[in-house]
Formats: structure tokens, sequence, C-alpha cells
């Protein structure tokens, strides 16, 4: 990790309101470059919508998302060049091959075609999934489809690679896998945010960890800088997300009494 | 009303519901406005009927009787393909299968039920053209004419078992994934052959389209079409025959109820058996070539692979292809014959065909994108890639058209250079309306690609036309015409042009 580095993203004072509902309300947000960052919340907190603008996909109401020192606003296609977005429904082609999907993106993102082909190899090698490579993808079970939409995501080598629910539907050995994947991304120097229900991987991936509740952001930090704050003796993320976010233990009555 | 939960009605209720929700709420209102229209018009229409009948004695005559034969064998092949295509869907494509088979409902209702919207399905416009002026005419005294609805009915349920049947026979050679395609093309095909035959004297060579009329002369005098013999029934049933009808709607009721007791469980065993068989791993051919370098050429790649791998959506947009092939005989005819003199029209119908294709399939390409969001997401340009769309959707149009127009140039070479141009031009226009136009769909929803873009409908068709025109007139009359209705065609097609689809960023 690089501390000196130019930030990997810096939002600033971000707004999205859906008719009535404010999603995202002045959102504060930096993530330092070559970090693992868990962006963690109930839900209808605003993760998805606060990481599908940083993605590009949603224009925000008002406030900035610089990306690597790209301002997404003014140059776009700068910005997303270094991007890539994983949501929690994999996007691919059901008819086309796990390998004709990494062609695909690869051409999006312009990469050279051999180059391409390399990367793409290398990729399914890592992920189990070469022995499949000429399989159409609607023959995947989910966690196969969830790792292809991986291995097509790190096709042109992103420098900052937002996940968003990457664990769903995953077995443990594909989960393992995914998790290994981002981390060895992370020693690589790229930047790896993502959002994740299941505490205990935010806990064990995460450099730094986000929380977020009505739009805003309520903490963040290392998971020790986090218990500091949450205080009153929370000793896991699950006490301090809870305490932070104000939701009860339904046994905590039953306990007291 | 209230329905018992589990009831064969109710049941049937929840696929008409399911079918009325199928249709966006816009041309729900419009539907049901219209059909209210038709069915007060229908029911006048009886009126003149009705005091005509007063005035008629005796017997239908054989030639009536013979016309009403052809129409009825004409309604009931598009009743059995209808159902041969529909019986595939709705077993082998509709997911809920599932669901009703592990409720505790017993299986034979839930098929039966299934196989009864089927027989509905296949019925319901004849029966609602069919019943209002039935209904008059036998307000007038003539009740023997309702057994016109009682025919239809009972020919949609001999339609529906008789598609069942096939669908089956297509389950048991070609197996789950290949039957919706196949069900789909033959329904087609069926549909397709009448138009075919009935142009048939338009493309047969002269000798042979009078050997066709005398073997039609001597059928029309055989006994076995002579009234009162069975193969006549159905026609004297349309035509007040109430006995023959009661029989035929009988027998059919008879064999459809045989056909979901005997078929019925096969079916629930096949669509379970299928339900997996999409999820089969089945590699593809070429899929490890070499990579595209750049967007534009990675998807154009992409969507021409798309289109090769949904034979079901290919199979759909290219049959209409089939009403081509009487022209296409007729042309080789003239071409054969070394005559030009019916170049003109022939040369705007391809042209129209050539319209009408390269807008479905632009549609596809554009408005049917299942990633949009990896699009978005991505550095590439949007018009960039909506180019490239439009380029793929345009690359089949062309290959096909090249033969005809390929043809004509080899006969007659200014009428090919004509046709030639018209037919890009049609299908440029079309493609850039189809991708200006065009809502955002399912390619499973290609047939109702239409439904809710009455501008999209007017533009293609009215644009698609002056291209047709253009042709013709380039055709019989020389190139300056063409260039003419050419600048107005394009002068139409620019004025919807629509900027590229302006992403967040």
């Amino acid at each position: 990790m690089t501390s000196e580095a130019a930030p990997a993203l810096v939002i600033s004072g971000l707004r999205k309101q859906f008719g009535t509902k404010q999603a995202v309300n002045d959102l504060d947000l930096t993530v330092r470059a070559g970090e693992l960052y868990a962006l963690l919340g109930p839900n209808g907190a605003g993760k998805t919508t606060s990481l599908r603008m940083v993605a590009g996909l949603l224009k925000p109401d008002a406030g900035t998302i610089s990306i690597f020192g790209a301002d997404l606003g003014r140059e776009p296609a700068r910005a997303k060049q270094v991007v890539s977005w994983v949501p929690d429904e994999p996007m691919l082609y059901d008819k086309l091959t796990a390998l004709e999907q990494l062609d695909f993106v690869a051409g999006l993102w312009g990469v050279e075609s051999k180059q391409a082909r390399a990367r793409a190899e290398q990729l399914l090698r890592w992920l189990d999934l070469w022995d499949n490579r000429n399989q159409r993808c609607e023959s995947f079970s989910r966690g196969m489809k969830q790792k292809a939409a991986l291995a097509a995501a790190l096709i042109h080598e992103p420098q900052l690679l937002i996940l968003d629910e990457p664990l769903t539907g995953l077995d443990a050995a594909a989960a393992r896998q995914v998790k290994d994947l981002l981390q060895a991304r992370v020693r690589d120097g790229a930047t790896v945010i993502l959002t994740t229900h299941i505490l205990e991987v935010a806990e064990r991936l995460a450099d730094r960890i986000g929380i977020i509740q009505g739009g805003r952001l309520l903490a963040q930090g290392t998971l020790d800088e986090l218990q500091d704050t949450a205080g009153g003796g929370r000793t896991t993320l699950e006490d301090v997300f809870l305490g932070l976010t104000g939701v009860p233990s339904p046994l905590a009555g039953v306990e007291a009494a | 009303m209230t329905l018992k939960p589990g009831s064969t009605a109710w049941l049937l209720r929840h696929e008409a519901r399911l079918k009325y929700r199928g249709m966006s709420g816009t041309s729900r209102a419009w539907t049901l406005g219209l059909l209210g229209l038709l069915f007060m018009g229908l029911l006048a229409a009886g009126v003149p009927m009705g005091m005509l009948l007063n005035h008629v004695e005796g017997q239908p005559t054989r030639a009536l009787l013979l016309w009403s034969s052809a129409g009825l064998l004409l309604l009931f092949t598009l009743m059995v393909s209808q159902t041969l295509f529909s019986s595939a869907m709705a077993f082998y494509a509709r997911r809920d299968l599932d669901l009703l088979l592990s409720s505790p409902i017993p299986a034979s209702r839930v098929l039966a039920a299934r196989c009864l919207a089927l027989a509905a399905n296949a019925s319901l416009i004849p029966l609602f053209l069919v019943t209002p002026p039935a209904l008059t005419v036998a307000a007038l005294g003539h009740p023997e004419w309702l057994s016109a609805p009682v025919l239809i009915g009972g020919l949609g349920l001999l339609a529906a078992a008789v598609g069942l049947w096939l669908a089956m026979g297509l389950f048991a050679t070609l197996g789950p994934q290949r039957t919706r395609t196949a069900s789909q093309v033959l329904s087609a095909i069926a549909g397709a052959a009448f138009f075919l035959a009935s142009q048939a004297r338009n493309w047969l060579p002269s000798e042979q389209a009078a050997a066709v009329k005398a073997r039609l002369n001597a059928l029309e005098a055989s006994p076995a079409l002579a009234p009162g013999s069975p193969l006549i029934w159905p026609a004297e049933a349309l035509l007040g025959g109430i006995g023959s009808a009661l029989l035929i709607a009988t027998a059919s009721a008879v064999l459809f109820a045989l056909t979901v007791t005997v078929l019925g469980r096969r079916f629930a065993a096949n669509a379970a058996a299928g339900a997996g068989r999409d999820a089969i791993a089945r590699p593809a051919r070429g899929g490890a070539a070499a990579f595209s370098n750049g967007a534009f050429r990675a998807t154009v790649r992409k969507e021409l692979r798309l289109l090769q791998r949904d034979p079901a959506l290919m199979s759909q947009v290219l049959l209409r292809l089939l009403y081509l092939v009487p022209l296409l005989l007729l042309l080789l005819r003239e071409g054969g014959e070394g005559q030009g003199g019916a170049l003109a029209p022939l040369a705007a119908a391809i042209t129209f065909m050539t319209g009408m294709l390269a807008g479905s399939l632009a549609w596809v390409t554009t408005a049917t994108e299942e990633a949009p969001d990896l699009l978005v997401s991505s550095p590439s340009r949007p018009g960039l890639l909506r180019r490239a769309k439009l380029t793929a959707a345009l690359v089949p149009v062309a290959l096909i058209v090249a033969l005809p127009v390929g043809f004509v140039i080899s006969r007659f070479p200014q009428a090919g250079l004509a046709l030639g141009l018209s037919c890009a031009g049609a299908g440029l226009s079309a493609g850039l309306i189809a991708v200006w136009l065009g809502k955002p769909g399912r390619r499973a929803e290609f047939n109702k690609r239409r439904h809710g873009s009455w501008l999209l409908n007017v533009v293609q068709t009215v644009v698609d036309g002056l291209w047709a025109g253009a042709a013709y007139l380039g055709v019989a009359f020389g190139l300056g015409w063409l260039f003419l209705v050419a600048a107005i065609a394009a002068a139409v097609t620019a004025v919807f042009r629509r900027p590229a689809p302006v992403y967040a960023y």
C-alpha cells in the first residue's frame, strides 16, 4: 500500500435523489491507491447507488468523483479506462462463450488483441475456467458466471476494481478463489472497492472499511479505528456495524433480563 | 366472480390473466376499445346477412361449399400452426410449470387447463369474428346459423390436439430446445404455404399452371367433394348445418380429451426433463479464434455471434423471407425468358422486404442489448458502438439481398443497379430508424417490438414504401427517377435522426 500515491477515488459532496428518496446524501469518501476498501451498510443505505455513480452508470445530482486524478464528469473516457465494475448480477451474454466474452470486453477497453488473448488465458486458468472457455455462459453455474464476469472485468488490468456483493451465491471454493484473486490484485498495486453483507469477509480482507447509512458515511477506517469510534467495548466488526447503524440485537432485551 | 382456487376454471383464468397482462397498458386500452367497436360492427353485419337469408331457399351451391371448404382448410392449418408453436412454448419455454406441478393441484388438471388455453387461443379470433353476426342472424329467424361458432370451437379443440401430437413428435425426435425452433419454423411454413400456393399461378411456368388448374377442376367434380360427403361436412357446418357442426365439435372434444389424457403426463415429464437442458454445456464453434482489435470490431463480432446463436429469433426474422419465394421464382422465370416486364413491381417488393428485414435485425442488435451497463461503464463512445451494432445488422441483409440483386444485374444491368441502390438505401434507412426510434426490449419479445411505438411503425412503413417506390421508378423509368424518390426517402429518414444515447458520462 502506498500512502503517498494519489488517491484512487475521491468522492466529494455526492448526492443522488430518486423521487422523494435521497439515496446518496452529501457523501464524501476517499479510497487510497492500492488498498482493499469494503463499503458496508444496511439494505438501502446507498452503497450500490454510490458505486454505480463511480462506475459512470448514474449521473449524480451534485458532487464530484475523481478517479486517479481524472474527473469523471469532465474526462469520462480517461476515468473509465482504469475502472472495472462487477455488479452482483454478472454482466454476461448468455450465448457467448467465456473466451468470447473476454474478447468483447477487451475490445471495449481497447486492449491489443494478442495481449488480451494471453491475459484471458491467464485469468481463465487462474479461475479454473480454462477448460470451460469454449462453453456458452448460459450453461455456467452461478459461481462460474461470477468468475467469468470477474475475469472479463480484469482483462484490461484495471487500476480500480469495484465489486458489488462479489461473493453472493458462490460456494466455498469459488469464494476462496475470488478472495485470493482480489488480494493478489491488491498486492500487484490495484485498488479494490467492494460491498458485502458478509462482515467476516470485510473483516478479513479489507485494509479499511467504510460504513454508510442513509446515503451518508457514518465512519471509516481500519477495524481498530472503527472499534475506537464505536466505543462501548465493541470487539467484532458485527458489533461495530450494529452499534453505528443503530440496529439493536434482537436478543438484547432477553440477555439483559 | 369468485372461482374455486385450484379448479380448472381458476387455472384457465390464470392463463387468461397472463395473456392479458402480456399487453402493455396503452395497447390494452386501445385493443379493448377497438374490439368493442368491431363487435358492434359485426353484430350489425349480421342484419343484411339475415335479411338476405330470408330470400334464399334450398341448400348451398357446390361451388360455395368448395370455397368454404378451402377457407376452412386454411383456417385449420393456421390454427394448427399456432397451437404447435404455442404448445412448444407453453410446455418447454414457460418457467411456471414447475411451480404448478409442485403444487397440490392434480397434474392432470394443470395440463388440461393449459391445453384448453391453447385451444382457446387458437380459436379466439375466428370465434370473435363469426359469433356476433351468427347471433344476429339467429335472432332474425335462422338459429341454425349458430352452427358456425360451434364449428369454430370444435376446430380449435381439434387443432390443439393435432398441435400437441406434433409437438410431442418433435420433442421425441429433436429434443426440447430444437422443438421450440422447429415448431416456429413449421408453423411459419404452414402459414406461408397457402400464400405460396395462392401465388402458384404467377410463379409456375405457364404449362404447369395450366396442368394444376386442370387438376383442380377434376377435383371439383370428384364425388368425394359432393354435398353430403364427410369432407364437405365442415363447410356444411359453417353454412348452417347444425347437425354437422355438433358432430364435428363432439368428435373434436373427444379427441382433445383423449390427447390430454394420453399426452398430458408425457408432456409434463418432457418439460421436467427439458428444464435443465438449456444449461447443458454446448461448445461454440470458432470460440478460440484470435481476439478482436478495437471496440467496433469486437462489437460487430459479438452481435453477429449472438444473431447466429439464436435460431428461434433468426427463424422469426428470416421466415418472412418465405413470402419472397414466389417473387424470386417469378424473377427467375422472367429472367429465364429474357423478359423484364414484371421487374419493376418485383424490385419494389424486394426493396420493401429488404427494409423490413434490416429494420428487424437493427432492432435486435441495438434495442435488445443484454449487458447495457457493461457498455456504459466502458470508455468506448456510444456513437461508435451504435454504428457497430447497425453494421452487424446490415451484414446478413446484404448477404441475402446480394442473390436477387446479382441475378438481376447479370440479366438487366441498369435495372439491377437500380435494385441494388434502392435495397442499400432501404436497408440503411430502416436500420437507422430502428436504431433511432426502437424502444429497448428483450429478444424473446421480438414479435412485440412494435407494440407501443406507433411512430416506429408509421415511419418504418413510410420509408420502406418510399424506397420501394424508388426501386419501381428506377427500374421502370431510369435512375433519375430513383434518385428523386431516394432523396425524399433519405430526407424523411433524416428527420427522425436521434443523437447517440446519452450516458451518465
